[in-house]
């Protein structure tokens, strides 16, 4: 199994257009984040963390929407489905992607965190979030070192989910452009709701119950969302996770007929 | 012993039928499946490796269907797809592995090293997959359907982009894995499969014309094939009129044609010719 999701993940992972981006999203994130005081500085971490999910997203959902593709326009589904563990292909995808999927969203956290305390000397890792502007109305004591790991942990669940969607898209796609262009949306709708601040369309109450906001756990810290808000992301984000991974097993399993 | 059964097997897309009715019975041995392009070859090899769906009819192996032996069933089978490729970006050592721990296969660089000097890949192990010819892709994938020791090994067109030396060696590998195994190969040129099959099963529409072996084949042929010195182009119409010309040879100051007849021919100076599998092809397959 190990040596199935190693390859998967260069399958994934080592593509021109996918490194490419990922260098220059990087380095977009880098340039914006950052402040003068420690409190501007990780406020803008947090703060901007979530307006480039676009970016993340159009990253993921490169990975994803080409993962059963690129099996389909080489003709390797044929040689694997003729294998005995077909089906584990399926979950070394789920694997591999979850895996490619968090390393985008943490490595960008990094970036901006590593960025955000080098303009301030490194200074105020430890510094309770409820004294940095952004957080402030969480009223929390956790640390902003503590905020990037549990957003790093949200990131985990977040990509798990949004790998099986994608997945799934893309073993019954005969093209990447379609799981693509579904994926964005998937991604994009709670997140423009929150843009456009159509509140009467998505009161902010519905969006912390939406798997993005489950995924954005420093926008949940922030609004003070109710425990409920994180139980019900967690298991939703599971629960529709491994139901899509399900239907990629049957869809990819399937013999023609 | 093993044996592969196939059942009243028809296999139809819309309205053309791809298979029809396709009745034959394997066990250890190469088998070659020999037909022109369309015949159907590559439709009843995807049904075997379990890919596509019988539109009817059954498929057993040792008297059992295949899609209930399910997993045990595809451990046992070995398949090179017609257009075979694989990722660019991996080396052939790299796609090897996937591939060998895909059929869970025991101590896998010995195997992988193995096939790599049987195919004749060891000089370019490490070469990425997108800088092969095509008949080192060929090779490789060759290679990825023996990883497990196949019992059924199943090859579609594999000499197709072989270059003569490679098609030699492959003839040899081949009749050895035969010793062991249910070996299917389709191709529509004969003298790929005239030396080492066991039988040759003879497709066309979708139907199985004969299946026999080559002795067989040539057995059915004798006393059917004449050869004849022809005058001009005009004779060479007439005879194609009424008989199935083989081919037509022509010398320096003359034309010889070579043609099948069922019963001797009411030509004057026809002299009989000794059976080749050229004759056994036009035979089957021509109108
Ligand atoms: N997926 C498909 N959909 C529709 N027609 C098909 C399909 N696959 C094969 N056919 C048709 O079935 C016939 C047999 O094709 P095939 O098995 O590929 O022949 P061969 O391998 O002998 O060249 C052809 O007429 C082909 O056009
Ligand atoms: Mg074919």
């Amino acid at each position: 199994m190990n040596k199935l999701v190693r390859l998967e993940l260069k399958k994934a992972i080592v593509r021109k257009g996918v490194l490419i981006t990922w260098g220059v999203v990087l380095f977009l994130v880098c340039m914006i984040a950052g402040g003068t005081t420690v409190s501007d500085s990780y406020s803008s971490v947090f703060q901007k963390i979530y307006l480039v999910s676009p970016l993340m997203g159009i990253l993921m959902f490169m990975i994803f929407s080409e993962a059963y593709i690129m099996e389909y326009k080489y003709r390797t589904d044929d040689s694997i489905k003729t294998t005995k563990k077909q089906k584990e292909v399926v979950i070394a995808k789920s694997i591999a992607n979850t895996i490619a999927a968090s390393l985008i969203c943490i490595s960008i956290l990094a970036a901006m965190m590593i960025r955000a305390a080098s303009a301030v000397d490194f200074q105020g890792l430890d510094t309770p979030i409820k004294e940095i502007w952004f957080l402030e109305n969480s009223g929390s004591n956790i640390t902003v070192l503590e905020m990037a790991g549990i957003q790093s942990l949200t990131f985990i669940i977040g990509s798990f989910l949004f790998a099986q969607i994608g997945l799934f898209l893309s073993s019954t796609s005969k093209s990447a452009v379609k799981p693509f262009l579904l994926g964005g949306i998937v991604m994009g709708i709670p997140f423009l709701g929150n843009i456009y601040g159509v509140s009467q369309v998505f009161p902010l109450k519905f969006l912390l119950y939406t798997p993005l906001y489950g995924m954005f756990s420093s926008q949940l810290i922030r609004y003070g969302a109710p425990t409920s808000a994180y139980v019900f992301d967690g298991i939703f984000s599971i629960t529709i996770g491994y139901l899509f991974y399900r239907f990629t097993i049957r869809s990819f399993t399937r013999r023609r007929g | 012993m093993s044996k592969l059964e196939i059942v009243g097997l028809t296999k139809a897309y819309g309205k053309k039928i791809a298979n029809d009715h396709i009745n034959i019975s394997l066990n250890c041995g190469v088998y070659g499946l020999l037909g022109p392009n369309g015949a159907g070859k590559t439709t009843l090899m995807r049904q075997i490796v379990a890919l596509t769906k019988p539109t009817s009819g059954e498929i057993l192996y040792d008297g059992q269907k295949i899609e209930v032996l399910d997993t045990k069933y595809r451990n046992l089978l070995g398949y090179l797809p017609q257009d075979f490729d694989a990722y660019g970006n991996f080396k052939i050592l790299e796609f090897l592995e996937y591939m060998a721990a895909l059929k869970d296969v025991k101590d896998s660089k010995a195997k992988i090293n193995e096939l790599m000097s049987l195919v004749g890949l060891q000089e370019v192990k490490g070469r990425k997959i997108a800088k092969l010819s095509g008949g080192m892709k060929r090779r490789v994938g060759i290679a990825q359907a023996l990883l497990n020791n196949p019992k059924i090994l199943v090859l579609d067109e594999p000499t197709a982009g072989l270059d003569p030396q490679e098609r030699n060696r492959f003839r040899n590998m081949i009749s050895n894995l035969g010793k062991e195994a249910i070996v299917i190969l389709s191709t529509h040129i004969i003298s790929d499969v005239e030396q080492v099959a066991k039988e040759i099963i003879m497709i066309k529409n979708g139907r199985v014309r004969i299946k026999a072996s080559g002795k067989e084949l040539l057995g059915k042929m004798a006393g059917k094939v004449f050869g004849i010195r022809v005058k001009d182009e005009e004779q060479i119409a007439e005879i194609n009129e009424k008989y199935k010309i083989v081919n037509v040879q022509r010398g320096a100051d003359y034309t010889n044609v070579r043609f099948i007849s069922h019963s001797k021919p009411e030509i004057v100076d026809v002299w009989k010719e000794e059976p080749m599998f050229e004759d056994v092809y036009i035979e089957y397959f021509e109108r």
